[in-house]
């Protein structure tokens, strides 16, 4: 069992994670930002670069898409932006999560949580079901 | 700041179209900042300036992309020639809106190649009240292949149907059909819709109403959208 088992796992280990699609990303790049903004006010170049390097690689975003998100989080209330000028640096806009923006946070995360359990539990569930050729079916 | 970078963010906020100088200053602003820093990053690497900047622009992503994101949400009109356009009336190869109006169009009003709305025109055409289209699907659906609870066209499938061919609870005449009922035995409430169909004047006064009001709902969709590719033109792009 371990043996039939164990070129399959190895497999699994040394393919490298594919990037995310687009459309895996739609609509969760608006989780990520706020739940960057949480650790702490950021720019927008900042935040790039906080995304790319927490995404391991794996987000592959033009960096230009991110500030439509935003300015979208903004229009909502979400986020709040302001102009500063750190001394010796360019003037550039902050943005910080306002309390609406960290609730919308704790509901994403409870939504997040509750589809991880749903998927991991069907994803375990198909590996676990044996092969329709080897007699699983009855 | 380099003339590359400036020409970038000219395209960028041509396609964002922001209204509002004072917002539109600040959503350059707010790109110059983001390129400017990762042209130093780059040179801090060691990178040529030349390559610095056009790899700095290359992450940024395309101009007609970022410009688009960046125009303001829902607003009154909005049309692009490009993507999802999203306003009171939308106009693009996608359109969503109350008056939507594109290759692909969602609203209330839809008028498009595939239309879906609450009245809808287009070459397929889903409404929830009427549609006039090639293939329709409504509750009063007028076209070529039309299906709907008052359907009449060539084809026509329906509660009530009349055309070339048509098929139905109720036949009223004409073309070749096949009707449940017959004269006799059909139920009053049916026969009530008899006159969406039967009735030659209202059937002539709706189908000239619709050829004429068709030809503004192209027009001037399409005239607004030659507009905007004229000022996205002059423009240089």
């Amino acid at each position: 069992m371990y043996q039939r088992g164990f070129p399959t796992l190895a497999r699994q280990v040394k393919k490298p994670m594919a990037r995310l699609k687009k459309s895996t990303l739609d609509g969760n790049v608006e989780t990520m930002l706020l739940a960057l903004l949480a650790e702490g006010p950021s720019y927008g170049y900042q935040i790039v670069r906080d995304l790319n390097q927490q995404g391991s690689g794996l987000l592959k975003l033009g960096e230009g898409t991110v500030y439509p998100v935003l300015h979208r989080l903004e229009e909502r209330g979400q986020i709040a932006g302001k102009w500063r000028q750190l001394q010796g640096a360019r003037p550039r806009k902050y943005y910080r999560l306002t309390p609406k923006g960290r609730r919308a946070l704790a509901g994403q995360r409870e939504q997040w949580a509750g589809l991880v359990e749903v998927m991991q539990k069907m994803l375990d569930g198909d590996q676990a079901r044996p092969p329709v050729s080897q007699g699983g079916v009855a | 700041m380099s003339e590359a970078i400036e020409q970038y963010l000219d395209r960028v906020m041509l396609y964002a179209h922001i209204a509002e100088p004072s917002q539109a200053a600040c959503v350059r602003d707010e790109q110059a900042d983001h390129l400017g820093e990762k042209i130093e990053r780059f040179l801090a690497e060691g990178v040529p300036r030349e390559d610095a900047v056009f790899r700095a622009i290359e992450a940024h992503g395309r101009p007609k992309v970022v410009g688009y994101g960046l125009r303001p949400r829902f607003p009154l009109i909005d049309i692009r020639t490009h993507g999802t356009a999203r306003g009171v009336i939308a106009i693009g190869p996608r359109a969503v809106g109350v008056f939507a109006f594109g290759g692909a169009a969602f609203g209330v009003f839809a008028v498009g190649g595939m239309a879906a709305g609450v009245v809808s025109f287009g070459g397929l055409a889903a409404a929830l009240l009427f549609t006039w289209a090639g293939v329709g699907v409504a509750s009063f659906a007028y076209a070529g292949v039309a299906v709907g609870l008052v359907a009449a066209g060539g084809m026509a499938v329906g509660v009530v149907s009349a055309g070339g061919y048509a098929f139905g609870m109720w036949v009223p005449d004409g073309g070749i059909g096949l009707s449940y009922f017959n004269a006799d035995g059909v139920p009053h409430w049916l026969r009530a819709l008899d006159p969406f169909l039967t009735n030659g004047h209202l059937y002539l006064s709706v189908t000239t109403g619709l050829v004429l009001s068709y030809i503004p709902l192209l027009g001037l969709p399409q005239w607004l959208l030659f507009k905007e590719r004229r000022r996205l033109r002059e423009a240089g792009f």
